[in-house]
């Protein structure tokens, strides 16, 4: 039986895709950014809140070395990115969570540090894991320099020239974040405290505000090391071209188990996409403002395909497939054939025998022209309260729960060790997340509790073999061992969107497709995978820049091109 | 005594591997941890009650004696009888009351149902010498002493007696010494192979 039949569609009269179809790995691993994505939420708010952005402390020496400290004021409090970059040895720069030293190091302040405050973070953000922080600061984050790229820019700007733009194109940030943490890591501010903070109070709204920041230091850092190196004939770089310089970021498993640990805020992120396009879909007759606007992004689409070239085979071949089909999609799709009724849900139809990448990227333009009418669902988003644990539930009730939402897990057959073939661990190496083959590697014992479909499983069973008439309480005191499956259950009862639907641990499993849902809600595109559990990524491409963030069109940067020159 | 200062979002962290590293499973170590933030927002020593709590997590649960709307657990251990007795208090059954006998940390068990009556929204009191109290109203102090517990169900919506407001907790650093030793239990040694393959991505990159 599907679960499909629960979900309310709100006042759309199209029904949310089912949760069987949406949250299978296959599927979020071809998730795009939309304009619901956590960072273009934090733009708007900005754009609407009129921030401001200064630079009140500048203390980099003539090599780039030194401290700076970046101010916003928006929503009547004001945030301080501290920033600080020291040398770095290249056989230290590795963007791994086993670093123990970046080239650049941060700390996102709640209001204006004092000099002691500069003190006591510049003896602890360097350190990042191994400092102490204190309830002042919000995110803490680190970045290395893209070497050959950075160095390739201050070069150029010092002798009067411009960065190549293929580079510029091909690599699109002078600096990746290796590790933005938040929530009280390391003595830092509970996200508690934010929440009464309005434009930071959703998800990864701070945190996402600090990466913003990062980019903006790491323009003014390479203009200013090209400046001192020679002052004479120095030029800055052309807006086009630093807008289109994001921030890079690598990412590796550590992003993955927050997807699992976190079921009630990962359904309330798909559920507000799902019922994004439901809406969207639902529309009858299109403007012709939206349908040109349509028309226009289409286009645009194209062109950021085209410059979407990386070096990894799998992403790459779906690259062009999904570069093919847009074409195909595009050949049909013209202001007449929108014109027509249900413009919407006809595109999205005509994209369903395409690939998951072609699919995926419909919903994102889909929701794209249609700001007014999808973007309040982004507040629904920010926020989750996980299920409680019902002890009255009848056991009946229960099973009935396991058969309807977790059938994907009650078929598969653990015993045979391709659907066990993954374990996922933490080392005690800095306690990066890894993983391991279950029959090749020692540790498996010590697994992450990621198994959900294995626990379910193994509940389903013993929920056979009871008394029907028992409550979940009494289920709990002959099988103590159940208790997380039974919260997982009965979350999914309210939470649908809250599972992924795929065994974790089987051969088959791609962790990459879970970083690339995470970070497209996140708003990052151009992924660039370095193997099936690390990728990196581009932030910010084509964002407002901190003189442009109050623009009127400081919200059109989805899916960003770089620009040719006029 | 020296302490430490750690977030709650730490002590959470902290509380839940040491519990597992322990040998709780997965579901009660995410209720101790919740039960020891639930207990330091109250102003209680929240880490100590459950690093002593899973001094016992590996004793089995026995069944409670049910008598009329009551349900009692002999030789309670607060990390595996008190998650039950709080189930079957909630369950909306004819349970109405459960006492937990020769417990070995009853202010665990107060964090248990101080959590527990928070998500459920449901009024909890707490009974210690013949004297019922909301969980709010709790006397910690008698309740540290208690060789038994008894918690009622109440006829109002919740009573709990945590600060939401709390924004971070000072604990004993020995007791958090503890809870990293523990901790460490659930961490992979690092071989090698694990540090080449485990991640997935390169150990430099001077790109």
């Amino acid at each position: 039986m599907s679960d499909h039949k629960h979900i309310a569609a709100e006042f759309s009269p199209v029904p949310l895709r089912a949760p069987d179809d949406v949250m299978r790995l296959e599927r979020l691993g071809a998730f795009y950014p939309t304009r619901l994505s956590f960072m273009r939420t934090l733009i708007r708010r900005l754009n609407r809140d009129q921030a401001r952005v200064s630079r009140p402390v500048w203390e980099i020496d003539d090599e780039g070395y030194g401290r700076a400290v970046y101010s916003v004021d928006v929503d009547g409090h004001r945030y301080s990115l501290v920033a600080f970059s020291t040398r770095l040895a290249a056989d230290q720069r590795t963007d791994r969570v086993i670093a123990e030293a970046w080239d650049t190091s941060y700390a996102l302040f709640d209001g204006e540090p004092t000099t002691a405050d500069l003190d006591r973070l510049e003896a602890n953000a360097p350190r990042q894991e191994a400092g102490r922080f204190e309830p002042s600061e919000l995110v803490l984050s680190r970045a290395n320099k893209s070497v050959r790229f950075f160095e390739h820019v201050v070069e150029r700007l010092a002798q009067g020239r411009q960065p190549d733009e293929k580079m510029v194109g091909s690599i699109g940030y002078l600096m990746r974040t290796t590790a933005v943490y938040g929530n009280g890591k390391f003595g830092i501010a509970d996200r508690t405290r934010l929440s009464d903070r309005g434009i930071l109070a959703g998800s990864f709204q701070a945190e996402m505000l600090t990466v913003w920041l990062i980019r903006g230091f790491s323009h003014d850092l390479v203009e200013h090391i090209a400046r001192c190196r020679a002052p004479e004939t120095f030029v800055p770089i052309e807006y086009r071209l630093k807008r289109h310089l994001g921030i890079g970021n690598a990412t590796g498993l550590g992003m993955a188990p927050f997807l699992v640990t976190h079921p009630a805020l990962l359904n309330n992120w798909v559920q507000g996409r799902e019922a994004a396009l439901a809406r969207v879909c639902a529309v009858a007759e299109s403007d012709i403002a939206t349908i040109k606007r349509a028309v226009e992004l289409m286009e645009r689409t194209e062109r950021h395909l085209e410059q979407w070239s990386i070096e990894d085979e799998r992403q790459m071949a779906r690259v062009e497939t999904v570069r093919r089909e847009w074409r195909e999609v595009s050949a049909v799709v013209n202001t007449d054939w929108l014109s027509s009724p249900h413009p919407w849900q006809r595109l999205a139809e005509l994209s369903k025998d395409r690939s998951l990448e072609c699919q995926e990227l419909v919903v994102a333009l889909l929701l794209e022209c249609h700001g007014e009418l999808v973007d309040d669902l982004a507040d629904k988003m920010m926020t989750a309260r996980e299920q409680h644990l019902d002890s009255s539930m009848p056991v009946a009730t229960l099973l009935d729960l396991c058969r309807t939402h977790f059938s994907w897990a009650l078929d598969i057959d653990f015993s045979d060790r391709s659907e066990t073939h993954l374990f996922w661990y933490v080392s005690e190496e800095k306690l990066e997340p890894r993983l391991g083959n279950r029959y090749e590697e020692d540790g498996a014992e010590l697994e992450m509790p990621l198994d959900i479909g294995r626990q379910v499983q193994d509940m389903a069973r013993d929920l056979g073999d009871a008394d029907e008439g028992l409550c979940v309480a009494e289920f709990l005191l002959m099988h103590p061992q159940h208790r997380h499956a039974v919260r997982r259950v009965q979350g999914v009862a309210h939470l649908p969107y809250s599972e992924i639907r795929d065994n974790l641990l089987g051969e088959r499993c791609l962790p990459i497709d879970m970083l690339r849902c995470k970070l497209s809600f996140f708003g990052a595109s151009k992924f660039d995978p370095k193997s099936d559990r690390w990728t990196r990524i581009t932030l910010y491409q084509g964002a407002p820049l901190f003189d442009e963030v109050t623009d009127a069109n400081a919200d059109d940067w989805w899916l960003p091109v770089l620009t040719c020159r006029q | 005594m020296s302490t430490v200062v750690r977030s709650l979002n730490e002590v959470y962290t902290m509380l839940r591997k040491a519990a597992i590293g322990a040998g709780c499973s997965h579901g009660i170590a995410e209720e101790l941890g919740r039960a020891g933030v639930w207990l330091c927002t109250a102003g209680q020593n929240g880490v100590g009650a459950v690093l002593s709590a899973t001094q016992a997590a590996n004793v089995r649960l026995n069944a409670p004696t049910i008598d009329g709307d009551g349900a009692v657990f002999h030789h309670g251990c607060a990390a595996t009888a008190g998650p039950a007795a709080m189930d079957l208090l909630l369950s909306k059954t004819d349970i109405r009351r459960v006492r937990i006998e020769d417990v070995d940390v009853p202010l665990l068990v107060a964090g248990l149902a101080g959590i527990r009556a928070a998500e459920s929204n449901r009024a909890v009191l707490v009974e210690v010498d013949g004297a019922a109290k909301s969980l709010a109203a709790c006397d910690f102090e008698r309740l540290k002493h208690a060789t038994a517990i008894t918690f009622v169900l109440g006829t109002g919506q919740l009573s709990s007696g945590a600060d939401t407001g709390v924004s971070a907790a000072e604990v004993d650093a020995a007791a958090w010494s503890d809870c990293e030793k523990l901790a460490a239990r659930t961490y992979v040694p690092a071989t090698e192979q694990s540090r080449v393959r485990g991640a997935g991505a390169n150990i430099t990159d001077n790109d």
